[in-house]
């Protein structure tokens, strides 16, 4: 590739406007471009737009008001008398919250599972098919199934539970069984990704090193921690950090399980934001705290490649 | 060279669609604004014009064959066929040639709301009439024109009891026309009321006497007298006693949020006491309390009538009005109406002649589970042979307190009471008072917020 580089301006080194242009390789632009094209039109530009109603008080049915009022709806997310104030933070603990339930499972789950599906076994592709299906669903679906599951007057689960004589709990409308049952739902319906990343990574690693390993006395546990776990390193950084960022997202889930309750205890940032801007018809502030929110993450992201990044090969 | 040239030509092109792509999407937004300022503008001077050319043709003529009108609702259930079926039936017997297509939407606020944007409205749309003050604000229904009124005819308004038509009125401007009215409905358990030795409850409320002995009798034959939830079911017992006890949740304005009196803490305790004392455990959303009702494990349920078409299928099923546990009565209920979204002089004249047809054989929507609005249909002594569940409740619509018309004020209520409710159910929370004292401060900067946003 450098070669090309260097070689091609002097095979044209012809003096002239035109010229210019192929001193400059068009090629990798047009690799990106396709991409490029939905990145602009899908993430870039409604972010842009994003920042921009969020300096706003914006109702997108009524352009006949629509107040410029700057940093205020940001300045509202940090001001105890602000309407949003208490249900903001009260949605951001909840998400934080979540985020501790949910993260260590779906990521040490998927890599014991992908380990597992690594194994030499009949029928491994059908076992991998299954793990993964679930994936493919609407989160409608998946919430729905498992609403019917948890849901306390004649569920799947209370229904058993009842026959073995054990207590039956309201999953749905008492804490903390509604986080548990959420992220049951979540794990069921997101850990075939995690695992098919984890996998695909696994069959990376040459079976060199096992052997090697084996050669020197390292057992299947040493060499899940020596082995795998260290070649694993970038992929694992990548997969917690996907895994934080669907999790912060959380919306569907609580949404059809749960409508945020038990007193608003499932209520997420994302679900609030839903009532800020949809259903109070407060674009402006629901894109402020959508910033806000985006901020963090993106901080959280490159704490994470930082500190878990570090000494990477690649 | 040529090669290269041709490459850039396609980028070009490529960048070119994609920005008049991105700017037909923002172009969206620009054309929203032009369609709904201007056409208020031009529409008041449209109807100022049309009148006479209108009361000259007077009402639902052949002049309006060909007119399709199309209609949203939020009845996605059994209700939502019931309609279709009326739908159809009136294109095939109405004389003028006028089509109507039933539409059934969940989440229809958000349907109407996208579809407002895109410039995409049906003709009409049923709402619920809380709805109306802020879907008129927010430019997505059109006043109705004194032609498309003229149909309805002088006399409309003594048709309906005033707190349903009233509520159809906004801003000077008539928006919405009663379809039906919702009422909380008790539902008890034949069985279980005999079993107790308890006579069943007629179609006047019963008192608090009465409703109390009947509890304490039926848990005295070893029942769950009646199950009491949270969520929908606790916030509407709760706003029917505030009233009951001579309170209100606002001042009659709609300007004041007032959920903090003396009859409001007394309605939630009392709320509290029936769960407290009669009620099996129960909460959370999706209704599990008429589960439990329907399952045969509580003798009593009040929830809204929607659940009739299904209840009434059990043979133990009995209906009731709401009891009468304060000075006066009253219930909480809502309203379906009928509004338009279109200023289409043409498209509303079909419109009315519809909603006109539809309002005068109501006696069939009350199949459907809802009481009709219109007087000469709730009070003609066939609604009790069509459909017997909906004459026991129909007497109560009078009582129903329906709130002010005021943009988004539905919301800024329930959002914060709703929680202390819950909270105090759940037996989270045991300061009554202070509850409801923290959430009519943030009702009311709420409501203070809204009425700088939407004027007033």
């Amino acid at each position: 590739m450098t070669e090309i580089a260097k070689s091609q301006p002097e095979d044209s080194r012809i003096p002239g406007a035109v010229q210019r242009w192929q001193r400059f390789n068009m090629t990798p632009y047009l690799f990106i471009l396709p991409h490029l094209i939905f990145f602009s039109a899908f993430l870039a530009w409604p972010f842009a737009y994003g920042l921009y109603i969020s300096l706003f008080e914006f109702d997108f049915l009524r352009p006949e008001y629509r107040p410029f009022v700057g940093l205020e709806n940001y300045l509202n997310l940090f001001n105890r008398g602000s309407i949003q104030f208490d249900d903001f933070w009260r949605a951001m603990g909840n998400t934080g919250e979540f985020l501790l339930w949910s993260v260590p499972p779906l990521v040490i789950l998927a890599l014991l599972l992908a380990v597992l599906l690594n194994g030499r076994f009949r029928g491994r592709t059908i076992f991998r098919t299954i793990y993964f299906a679930p994936y493919a669903l609407s989160v409608t679906v998946a919430a729905v199934l498992w609403w019917w599951i948890f849901q306390s007057q004649g569920g799947l689960i209370n229904h058993y539970l009842e026959q073995l004589g054990w207590p039956t709990p309201n999953w749905l409308s008492s804490m903390p069984e509604a986080w548990i049952a959420i992220t049951i739902a979540t794990i069921w319906w997101t850990i075939g990704f995690n695992t098919v990343i984890f996998l695909a990574a696994l069959q990376e690693i040459p079976s060199s090193l096992y052997e090697a390993a084996a050669i020197d006395g390292a057992g299947p546990s040493q060499q899940f921690w020596y082995v795998t776990i260290p070649m694993l390193r970038p992929v694992l950084v990548f997969v917690i950090t996907i895994t934080l960022i669907a999790s912060a997202n959380l919306f569907g889930q609580p949404f059809l399980m749960t409508g945020g309750g038990p007193l608003q205890q499932t209520e997420t940032v994302i679900y609030r934001i839903y009532i800020e801007g949809i259903l109070r018809n407060q674009m402006g502030s629901a894109s402020a705290m959508s910033i806000f929110m985006a901020a963090i993450l993106i901080t959280l992201t490159a704490l994470n490649f930082k500190l878990f990044g570090q000494n990477t090969q690649r | 060279m040529k090669a290269q040239n041709r490459w850039i030509f396609l980028i070009a092109t490529l960048l070119l669609v994609i920005l008049i792509a991105a700017c037909g999407g923002s172009g969206e937004e620009t054309a929203v604004s032009e369609p709904d300022t201007s056409p208020t503008t031009q529409d008041t001077e449209e109807v100022n014009e049309n009148p006479e050319e209108v009361d000259a043709v007077g009402q639902c003529t052949d002049a309006l064959s060909g007119q399709v009108v199309e209609m949203w609702s939020p009845l996605t259930g059994p209700d939502g066929d019931e309609m279709s079926g009326l739908a159809v039936r009136f294109s095939e017997e109405n004389p003028y040639g006028i089509t109507v297509n039933h539409v059934a939407q969940p989440e229809y606020v958000q349907k109407l709301n996208t579809a407002a944007a895109a410039d995409q409205l049906p003709t009409m749309t049923v709402v619920r009439v809380i709805n109306v003050a802020e879907l008129a604000e927010r430019n997505v229904l059109s006043p109705m024109s004194a032609a498309t009124l003229a149909v309805f005819g002088d006399g409309i308004a003594s048709e309906f009891p005033a707190n349903v038509w009233d509520a159809g009125q906004y801003a000077g401007e008539r928006y919405s026309f009663p379809l039906d009215m919702h009422p909380l409905v008790m539902y008890y358990n034949k069985d279980l009321f005999a079993q107790a030795g308890l006579e069943e409850p007629g179609t006047t409320p019963m008192t608090r006497e009465e409703f109390e002995q009947a509890l304490q009798a039926l848990a005295d034959s070893g029942v769950e007298p009646i199950a009491i939830g949270t969520a929908f079911q606790g916030a509407t017992l709760f706003q029917s006693f505030i009233q009951q006890f001579g309170g209100s949740l606002t001042d009659e304005a709609g300007t004041q949020a007032t959920f903090d009196s003396e009859a409001a803490a007394e309605a939630l305790a009392y709320v509290n006491s029936l769960k407290q004392q009669y009620s099996p455990e129960i909460s959370g959303g999706g209704d599990p309390e008429v589960n439990v009702f329907k399952q045969g494990n509580a003798a009593i349920v009040i929830h809204g009538p929607w659940h009739i078409s299904d209840i009434q299928k059990l043979p133990f099923a009995g209906f009731a009005p709401l009891p009468q546990v304060g000075e006066q009565y009253a219930v909480w209920g809502g309203s379906h109406q009928l509004a338009l979204t279109t200023d289409d002089p043409e498209q509303q004249l079909a419109a009315a002649c519809w909603i006109s047809w539809l309002s005068e054989n109501s006696i069939d929507w009350a199949k459907a589970g809802q009481v009709p609005a219109r007087n000469s249909v709730r009070l003609s002594p066939e609604l009790a042979e069509v459909a017997a569940p909906i004459a026991a409740v129909a007497p109560t619509t009078d009582s129903v307190v329906i709130l002010p018309q005021v943009a988004e004020l539905e919301g800024a209520l329930w959002g914060q009471f709703g929680p202390v409710v819950d909270a105090v159910l759940m037996g989270e929370m045991s300061d009554v008072e202070a509850g409801l004292a923290d959430a009519v401060g943030k009702s009311q900067q709420i409501i203070d917020e809204n009425k700088e946003r939407y004027g007033g």
